[in-house]
């Protein structure tokens, strides 16, 4: 176990909380297993990720509160995680981890082992939903580290509309966020998922997102991060059905001292699949963002079409921000593309509204806020939409 | 066959009687050890400071791990077998290997290429070009009058020991990466470069000109100065395919550029594909001083080059333009390096690459803006085209910026030949193999223009054949 992992939180306290649960032997058994892979990993070779400080016995295990806004609708089931585990025993075992890999490094592993909290999400097939379910994850208190994991299984031809927002109380100690999403999209479906995260510059958020497309169905995907210390947070789109296609957007604001990480995945694994990808970065003050993308199409993804767009904006001298667009590709029939740019306000932008009577900080913020907007503008859901505006207008 | 490279040193040079037999030999042992490096260095007649220097990079070597995954690393060289190598050959011993063992394939593309009967030898590792040596005697005299030195590196530890001590090792220190601390400690041969200020070189620098037997060494060393002002072309390698018994090439060039001066280097390399071409290149351009790497990758089992411009002088710039093809069984991971360290510095890069018959092409490539480094420019272009379905392509660019006043942009696009360039191509007569072909030079045209006249006809013939499938 990595030194900073080191927690007080010992075997026999985890047995404990296992026997308080009272959950079906097979996900015992798999909160064992990512236990002992938890104790046993080696600290990851995060290197654009910093975790000086982040000491793992500063924090207690808690659950963070849930809420639900969803009318409901025929076909649609939405439970607590702890319920479906029980009447949806199968498909939960089939989606659970398959964002969060407990081989990948020890904060999934402790993910997987403490994973409590959470949404499970069913749609019957032919169901096709227009109402926004809203999911809002909410960290009450500091010194706590909370897993909520948010599931979403559709049937064929079925889809629904969800917003997920992690947000916390504006307490000054900080906090653990092991976030996971692992959604499902059923033959020739649709799910339009917006993640967004608003918690207190003093969390940290450590987890892993994963969207798998079945045939002919397409995701409209949305990852919108203002908040948090440091975040390091792996998304995976898996085009694995033939025809499956993915639009997704995405927005990192940082400034302060904030260091926040993204790292996209893309597969085209099925026959003639499309994807976009397309994400803003803006860092202020001593902030480090950091796009570590990755496009692959591997010898079935033949007819894929790819096309990744990553800009960042600076807006200090003392900011930093990486890229790495990479694109990995075994298939021949295929167009892919990405280009990447990194710059400051365009001074004849800037120019131009101050000779318009604009003074420079206003000018200065139309600027940014018009670069950030287009990906704003995508949040569904209008109270969230308000809050990340007020995070984003407080930054600039 | 017209070729104009052929034309020059197309006459009989027999009549110059060179044909001195080179019969010192002294082969080491195969493996790696301090003995090993003791011994060349001895047999070079080494001051002290270079054997030290040697045997530290050498337990640097040791320690360092294989680069088989994460960043900047490739999992093919877990086939390295560091034990089976010789690590030191002098130049007689090779002519030892014999021409009948060169395998059919290499020997065909000599035939192809229409290289001459001595030179396939020679290009085959199994003898000395002697030939060469006239043209590189009567330059050198031009050179010295103008105090440029352009000697073996052997010779300029000999000739210069100051001017080397005080260069060598300092852009590319022992410890930058496994392969650059092996080269530090068993390099032999490769260039000694010294263009004194205000010298400007007209006539390239061939390492071919003054090429022995031993500039054929698995670890070549480099060391190019260029003093403020002036200016120099250093061209290496040729694209005649290079078959050496040995698996591992792992060269070493660094070089300085002072204030206003300008350096560009030509690569031009067609390695066999058994193998491994790991090279580490690396320059240092200050106060408006310019750096061009022009970089041609073709053959070889895997190759890992990534070469670097550090501009860390106000107004320097740096140029990466590169090309690379990977056919059957060959992995081409190569890229650039840009590292603005100084504020009004600009950078390009742009990559072509084609893969076919199951090769792998790799861009890798850094562009990093380091703070105070204001009004830094860069512009990436990648491009990659993947012939077949069991070719692949991949492109791993790094950006980092750490300024605001920074403007980068980068650019990748990888997709296979249009359909309907091909369709126009073949109406208009030519068969599906020669549409091919022209589509693909056209492709890496930015880059053959930017060759002498003689190396872009013999790359732009190299890659037809290369299309034909006839090489081999």
């Amino acid at each position: 176990m990595p030194a900073n992992l080191q927690s007080t939180f010992d075997v026999a306290q985890f047995e404990a909380l296992l026997a308080s649960r009272n959950e079906p032997e097979w996900l015992t058994s798999r909160r064992r297993e990512a236990w002992q892979a938890f104790e046993t990993a080696e600290q990851p070779d995060w290197r654009r990720t910093n975790l000086k400080g982040f000491n793992l016995a500063d924090y207690s295990v808690a659950e963070a509160e849930v809420s639900v806004e969803f009318a409901g609708a025929e076909g649609v089931t939405i439970l607590p995680l702890a319920e479906a585990i029980q009447s949806h025993a199968e498909l939960v075992q089939r989606v659970l981890g398959s964002a969060v890999q407990t081989s990948r490094d020890p904060y999934s592993a402790l993910n997987n082992a403490l994973v409590n909290g959470g949404i499970f999400i069913h749609v019957a097939k032919d169901v096709a939903v227009e109402e926004l379910v809203r999911i809002r994850y909410h960290v009450a208190n500091a010194g706590t580290i909370v897993a909520p994991r948010t599931l979403i299984v559709t049937e064929r031809h079925s889809s629904i509309n969800v917003i997920e927002e992690i947000s916390s109380a504006d307490f000054a100690a900080s906090a653990v966020v092991l976030t996971g999403v692992e959604i499902e999209v059923g033959d020739g479906g649709q799910v339009n998922f917006s993640s967004v995260q608003t918690l207190n510059n003093n969390v940290y958020v450590l987890g892993s997102q994963q969207i798998r497309i079945n045939r002919d169905a397409q995701a409209e995907w949305l990852n919108v991060v203002v908040g948090s210390a440091v975040q390091h947070v792996t998304l995976e789109a898996n085009l694995s059905g033939n025809g499956s296609s993915v639009n997704w957007n995405g927005l990192l604001y940082g400034n302060g001292t904030q260091n926040l990480l993204v790292a996209p995945k893309l597969n085209h694994i099925g026959l003639n699949t499309e994807g976009q990808i397309n994400f803003k970065t803006v860092v202020d003050d001593e902030a480090y963002a950091v796009f570590d993308g990755m496009v692959k199409i591997p010898a079935t993804g033949q007819g894929t079409n790819s096309d990744l767009r990553e800009n960042a904006l600076h807006l200090s001298k003392t900011s930093r921000s990486d890229s790495i667009p990479g694109l990995e590709i075994d298939a021949n029939e295929v167009k892919a593309g990405h280009g990447s740019t990194s710059g400051q306000i365009d001074e004849e932008q800037l120019f131009y509204l101050q000779s318009r009577g604009l003074p420079f900080a206003e000018a200065k913020r139309t600027i940014v806020l018009g670069f950030v907007g287009e990906i704003i503008d995508m949040i569904p859901d209008e109270a969230v939409r308000e809050r990340v505006e007020t995070i984003v207008a407080e930054k600039v | 066959m017209s070729n104009p490279a052929q034309n020059e040193i197309e006459f009989d040079y027999s009549k110059y009687g060179f044909r001195d037999e080179e019969n010192y030999t002294f082969k080491s042992s195969k493996g790696l050890n301090a003995d090993i490096v003791r011994t060349i260095s001895e047999m070079k007649g080494e001051p002290e400071w270079m054997l030290q220097r040697r045997l530290k990079a050498l337990e640097i070597f040791h320690k360092k791990p294989l680069p088989v995954s994460g960043v900047w690393a490739n999992p093919r060289l877990a086939e390295l077998d560091f034990q089976d190598i010789h690590y030191y050959v002098r130049p007689g011993e090779r002519a030892e290997n014999s021409w009948d063992d060169v395998p059919e394939n290499i020997k065909n593309t000599f035939e192809k290429l229409g290289i001459p009967e001595a030179e396939r030898k020679f290009l085959a590792g199994v003898g000395a070009q002697y030939e060469s040596e006239v043209v590189y005697h009567s330059l050198r005299e031009e050179w010295e009058k103008l105090g440029v030195i352009f000697l073996d590196t052997d010779t300029g530890l000999k000739e210069y020991p100051e001017l080397f001590k005080e260069y060598f090792g300092t852009i590319i220190p022992s410890a930058d990466n496994k392969f650059a601390a092996l080269n530090t400690a068993v390099w032999s041969g490769g260039s000694f470069v010294y263009v004194p200020k205000g010298v400007k070189v007209d006539i390239p620098l061939q390492a071919y000109f003054r090429i022995n037997a031993e500039n054929m060494g698995q670890f070549e060393r480099t060391l190019i100065i260029v003093d403020e002002g002036a200016e120099v072309h250093y061209i290496e390698g040729c694209t005649a395919p290079v078959y050496s018994t040995n698996s591992l090439h792992s060269a070493v060039v660094e070089i300085i550029i002072k204030k206003g001066g300008k350096c560009r280097y030509t690569t031009i390399q067609n390695w066999a594909n058994n193998i491994f071409n790991l090279v580490t290149k690396r320059a240092v351009a200050y106060e408006d001083a310019s750096m061009e790497w022009v970089d041609g990758n073709i053959g070889s089992k895997l190759t890992m080059k990534y070469p670097a411009v550090y501009m860390m002088g106000r107004g320097a710039k740096g140029e990466v333009l590169s090309v690379a093809y990977a056919g059957e069984g060959q992995h081409q991971d190569a890229g650039a390096k840009m590292v603005h360290g100084a504020p009004d510095t600009t950078s390009r890069i742009t990559n072509k690459s084609v893969s076919k018959n199951g090769g792998r092409t790799t861009y890798r490539g850094l562009a990093k803006v380091q703070r105070g480094a204001h009004n830094a420019k860069i512009n990436v272009v990648c491009d990659a085209l993947i012939l077949d379905d069991r070719s692949a392509s991949d492109t791993i660019p790094y950006i980092e910026i750490e300024e605001d006043s920074a403007t980068v942009a980068h650019e990748a696009t990888v997709g296979k030949i249009g359909e309907e360039q091909l369709f126009y191509l073949m109406s208009r007569g030519l068969d599906e193999a020669e549409a091919l072909s022209m589509i693909v030079l056209g492709f890496m045209e930015p880059f053959t223009r930017e060759l002498p006249m003689e190396y872009a006809v013999e790359l732009n013939r190299l890659i037809q054949m290369e299309m034909e499938g006839s090489v081999g």
